[in-house]
């Protein structure tokens, strides 16, 4: 079993960006301003004149937590694995794993976008270390 | 607000890993001890505050109690965060004159029904792929594919933030969550209500622990409960008629920000919850920290009440875990926490157990109590909070 992301109107563009190799971020066609997860509105100017645009791909490690105990039966047998939060370059966070050993993540230390193809067709952000 | 409302009835039933009730009737025990406290019929309720998560409906109170005129009603969203919220919503509806007499209660089989620390309440299991949806952190769709699934797994990405933040090694941290757990358990060890009555913790036991989520153990998790929770709240005059010992209600808030609910880890992470605004509690309650007698923290885990501490200006900004480390939060410390063993180790009721507390000690009845409790200060880290006195 795995759990896969459960797209809806206003998340599409971001799962399908993520097919073509992209973790997409709204950004306000007014003032500019960048934001994760996806909005109906801009949250500094309230202008709805929103565009998607790529990350540039470098992050860094906010938090993380290795977990051992499964809270889900596709977890099962996945434990013990890593979430980490990743503070993006451009300033959004985002919830992600780090595909390397866990002993080796720290809190501070910088990470690189890629992709994972966890089914058929479906793409999820991720981060490596460098 | 400030004390123009009171507490006046509390009652809860038994907690259990496994009631054998509905949670129709859990409440309804709870309501009725509740009543019974405050020397109240039940006809006369006119207000009933619920938790949206609760699975009891108003209509269903209404019913089996045969209230015939209930004339306000809310419910609350987003889970815990709405502990005190039960408190501001209540206070409000009768300082306004829209209701006298109000109910508000939390009953849940959570033990042996839905469990809060597994997210197939969310996620079915019905498929080889399964889909998270929504935005909700936890176990929405930005969050479940990676395994963010449990509120106690956002507790420890807070944890090891915090750890970071504060300069600590992990074994000095482990020592302040154990201190925590230990405090607790200890009260509870006092408490006839609680379900780790009769177990003891000590260091040893809870290194032995098995890890759940780094940097958190088994021992820094709450338990999980069947049981319900109900306090009657009224206006002060009524509630001086009804009994000697009223306790009133201060101040009382809700707030969110941005993702907060139900749990923030975008982008004020930093703050560990949603602060609200503390400073405005404490004005509209006319008081300081320092003149809490005694703290009810909402301790989804020990690493709660490490941030809950800084979050009610108990310790200063990132010194909540030195407080711990030197005084711990038992009853010769400077604020006395979570007295009846808290969600860690008397039951979890979703915070309403918390507030049940605080009217004990503010009557002076509580096992564990705080010799001259004056003031108490019950919180969901920031999200809602309460300060009641005597």
């Amino acid at each position: 079993m795995i759990i896969v992301p459960g797209a809806d109107e206003m998340t599409n563009s971001y799962w399908e960006g993520a097919k073509q190799g992209k973790l997409l971020l709204q950004r306000c066609r007014v003032c500019g301003h960048l934001w994760h997860p996806p909005g109906p509105m801009c949250l500094k100017c309230h202008s709805t004149d929103i565009e998607w645009t790529p990350a540039r791909g470098g992050g860094t490690v906010h938090s993380y937590t290795i977990v051992h105990h499964a809270t889900h039966a596709a977890m099962k047998h996945r434990v013990p694995y890593l979430v980490a939060l990743v503070d993006l370059e451009e300033g959004p966070r985002v919830v992600s794993n780090i595909l390397a050993p866990a002993e080796t993540v720290r809190v501070g230390m910088p990470v690189a976008l890629t992709f994972q193809e966890i089914a058929t067709g479906v793409f999820l952000p991720q981060f490596t270390t460098l | 607000m400030y004390r123009q409302t009171a507490i006046v009835g509390i009652g809860h039933t038994d907690y259990s890993r496994n009631s054998g009730r509905t949670e129709l009737v859990l409440a309804l025990d709870a309501i009725i001890a509740a009543l019974k406290d405050a020397n109240i019929a039940p006809e006369e309720v006119d207000g009933i505050v619920r938790y949206a998560y609760d699975n009891v409906t108003q209509a269903a109170l209404v019913r089996a109690l045969g209230i015939k005129d209930l004339r306000w009603y809310s419910d609350i969203p987003f889970g815990g965060i709405a502990q005190c919220g039960t408190i501001a919503q209540a206070a409000a509806a009768i300082v306004s004159g829209i209701a006298e007499t109000v109910i508000v209660f939390r009953s849940l089989n959570e033990r042996s029904g839905v469990r809060y620390g597994r997210a197939e309440r969310s996620i079915g299991t019905n498929d080889d792929l399964v889909q998270a949806a929504g935005g909700r952190i936890p176990a929405g769709q930005f969050a479940g594919p990676y395994g963010l699934l449990a509120p106690g797994q956002v507790h420890a990405l807070w944890a090891r933030r915090y750890i970071h933040e504060a300069g600590l090694d992990d074994e000095i941290a482990t020592s302040v969550f154990a201190r925590v757990a230990i405090d607790q358990r200890r009260y509870a060890n006092n408490n006839p209500h609680a379900m780790m009555k009769s177990k003891a913790l000590d260091t040893d036991t809870y290194m032995a622990g098995r890890m759940i989520s780094e940097p958190l153990r088994l021992y820094d998790y709450c338990l999980e409960t069947d049981g319900a929770a109900a306090l009657v709240i009224t206006s002060a005059e009524r509630a001086r008629a009804l009994r000697p010992d009223p306790v009133y209600i201060l101040a009382a808030h809700q707030c969110l920000f941005p993702y907060s609910e139900p749990l923030p880890v975008y982008p004020a992470l930093a703050n560990f919850g949603a602060p609200g605004n503390i400073r405005k509690l404490y004005e509209d309650a006319r008081l300081q920290p320092e003149d809490i007698s005694v703290a009810e923290l909402y301790d989804v885990t020990t690493f709660g009440i490490v941030y809950g501490l800084e979050t009610y200006g108990f310790a200063p900004f990132r010194e909540g875990w030195r407080h711990v480390h030197e005084q711990g939060i038992g009853l010769d410390s400077a604020i006395p926490v979570n007295t009846h063993g808290g969600h860690l180790s008397e039951a979890y009721i979703h915070g309403m157990n918390h507030l049940v507390e605080a009217v004990r000690q503010l009557r002076g009845t509580a096992p564990n109590q705080v010799r001259g409790a004056e003031t108490a200060l019950v919180g969901c880290a920031g999200s809602s909070s309460a300060i009641l006195a005597r």
